[in-house]
This record gives C-alpha cells, sequence and structure tokens, in this order.
C-alpha cells in the first residue's frame, strides 16, 4: 500500500503524456502495417505499373512509424 | 500401349483448339481496336488510358485483353493536398499554446515529430484510396475496384452482355472545366448499379461502353460468344 501511494505521489502530468505517447505511436505503426498489407492485397487484384513506388512508400512508412515509436521509448 | 498412342494424340489436339480460340478472341479485339481509339497515357499516376499493356488483374482470364482504364481525374485530390499543407504548417503555431511551451523539449520535439508522422499517413491514405480506385473494362466484363477506406474495399465486376443502361454525368463548374464527372451502369447481375465517380472524359467512357455492348451484341448474333 505504501507503494502505490508512492507511486501515486510521483504520478505527474508529464507521466501521462509519456504514456499517451507510447500507446499512441504503438498504435499507430500497428496501423501502418496494416496499411503496407493493404498495399500488399491491392497490389495483387490490380497488378500497374510501378506500383512498386506505393509498395516503397508504404514501407517507408511503417518503418518511420516504429523508428519514432523507438525515439519515444528511449527519449521521454 | 494403344492408350498412350490416344493420349498423345489428345495432347496434340488439344493446342489447336486453344489456339482457335484464341485467334477468336483476338479477332473481337482487333474490332474493339477498330471502333475504340487508342488514347490516354500508360504511367504511375495515369487516369485514363486504352488497351493499356502493363496492367492486369487479379481474375483476368488468358487472351482477355484491357479496353479501358480509369482512375478518378487527379484534380480530385487538389482538397486533401490543400488540407495537408495546412496541417503542415500548424506546429508553426504551437508556441501560442501555453501547455506546449511548459513541456520539456524532447516531449515537444516527439509531438512535432508524431504530428508529422500522422500527417504521412493521412497523406498516404488518401493517396491509396485514390490511386486503387479503378474502374477496368475489358473485352468480356467490367470490373470496379472500390477501395472506400483501409479496412473496406469492394471490387465488383459484370459481363458487359449484362449491361443494360449506361448514363454520364458532368454537373457544376469544376467538372465542366476539367471535363471529369461520373457514369453509371445498370446491370442484369448481382450489382444493380456501377457508379465510376469523378472519372475524366465521362462522355466518351460512356460511348465506348455503348460501343462495347453494341459489338457484344453483334457477336451474340454470329454466334461468337466469349
Amino acid at each position: 500500500m505504501n507503494n502505490f501511494t508512492y507511486f501515486l505521489d510521483n504520478l505527474s502530468v508529464l507521466s501521462f503524456v509519456k504514456v499517451f505517447f507510447i500507446v499512441g505511436l504503438g498504435l499507430y505503426a500497428f496501423f501502418a502495417y496494416l496499411m503496407l498489407r493493404q498495399v500488399g492485397v491491392m497490389s495483387r487484384a490490380v497488378e500497374m505499373q510501378d506500383e512498386y513506388i506505393v509498395k516503397i512508400i508504404g514501407i517507408a512508412h511503417f518503418l518511420l512509424a516504429v523508428f519514432i515509436l523507438l525515439i519515444a521509448l528511449l527519449v521521454l | 500401349m494403344v492408350d498412350v498412342y490416344s493420349a498423345s494424340k489428345n495432347k496434340k489436339t488439344k493446342p489447336k483448339k486453344s489456339s482457335k480460340k484464341r485467334s477468336r478472341e483476338r479477332v473481337s479485339v482487333s474490332k474493339i481496336k477498330k471502333v475504340i481509339k487508342p488514347g490516354g497515357k500508360e504511367g504511375f499516376l495515369t487516369s485514363f488510358a486504352t488497351f493499356p499493356k502493363k496492367i492486369c488483374f487479379e481474375n483476368q482470364e488468358r487472351g482477355e485483353e484491357i479496353v479501358l482504364f480509369l482512375r478518378p481525374h487527379p484534380i480530385v485530390n487538389v482538397g486533401w493536398l490543400a488540407l495537408a499543407i495546412v496541417i503542415a504548417f500548424i506546429p508553426a503555431f504551437f508556441d501560442f499554446f501555453p501547455p506546449y511551451g511548459s513541456l520539456p523539449v524532447n516531449y515537444q520535439m516527439m509531438m512535432g515529430l508524431s504530428w508529422y508522422l500522422l500527417l504521412l499517413g493521412f497523406v498516404f491514405a488518401k493517396f491509396m484510396s485514390w490511386f486503387f480506385n479503378i474502374f477496368i473494362m475489358t473485352d468480356e466484363r467490367v470490373v470496379d475496384v472500390d477501395f472506400v477506406n483501409l479496412f473496406y474495399r469492394i471490387i465488383s465486376e459484370a459481363k458487359i452482355e449484362r449491361v443494360q443502361d449506361v448514363n454520364s454525368e458532368m454537373s457544376g463548374v469544376w467538372q465542366t472545366f476539367f471535363n471529369y464527372g461520373s457514369v453509371t451502369i445498370q446491370t442484369a447481375g448481382e450489382m444493380p448499379q456501377f457508379a465510376f465517380e469523378n472519372i475524366p472524359n465521362p462522355d466518351l467512357v460512356a460511348r465506348m461502353i455503348n460501343q462495347m455492348i453494341d459489338l457484344e451484341e453483334q457477336e451474340k448474333l454470329e454466334g461468337r460468344v466469349k
């Protein structure tokens, strides 16, 4: 119980912001992965010229989301 | 021994049948090419192309050729692009909000990074919904690929012989100026109506579909269905 009250005493607004950032960015990374999957599905449905550009953008977007999540874990 | 002989005989006759079928299909495609003139450019961001060579779709049959490939007119992207530009400048005004100023520098940096990541996601999602919103007309059928949002897409198709009515519509200053609008197709199939919105040259597209229907009817009369 003492540990819990100690924890509550040290809980600041910044802790909430930190949790908000990490959870939000984690969910966003999952969303970026779903986008990447959807690009793959659509590319199979209709094969077009130079569609690899869209795939590259999708991969870059997903990697960027993961990279920013890692930065948030390190910096915050 | 007899079985082996008959099997090899069958093997020899099969390609002849398929080559006949293919040549018949080529005749129908060449007829279409006589009626429908090539137009548009086949490129990464094209929204109108006839007889594209480097495009194919999942359920495309052997010998089936794409006659028309359509996407919404690129001008429809102007709205969300303008919004994205406005959103990109919003972080410049973050300092005017007192809670932001009271945050440590690392939190401010993360807020900026997250903002631009979300913006990239928004732009990419909007681009995808334009890029994968496709209408394909082959010498056999019409295929409509609707990418409504990231978690909802519809791929519907109808045989040209089932198309009953074609309407084109162009309304408003923008559509008249940039020559884009919608084409609606009524069919007798499972999907009663196909609506291709914001496509370029709607009148020309409607005319092409009508010409395809005429050719299909002519083929039926001549006994060359398929």
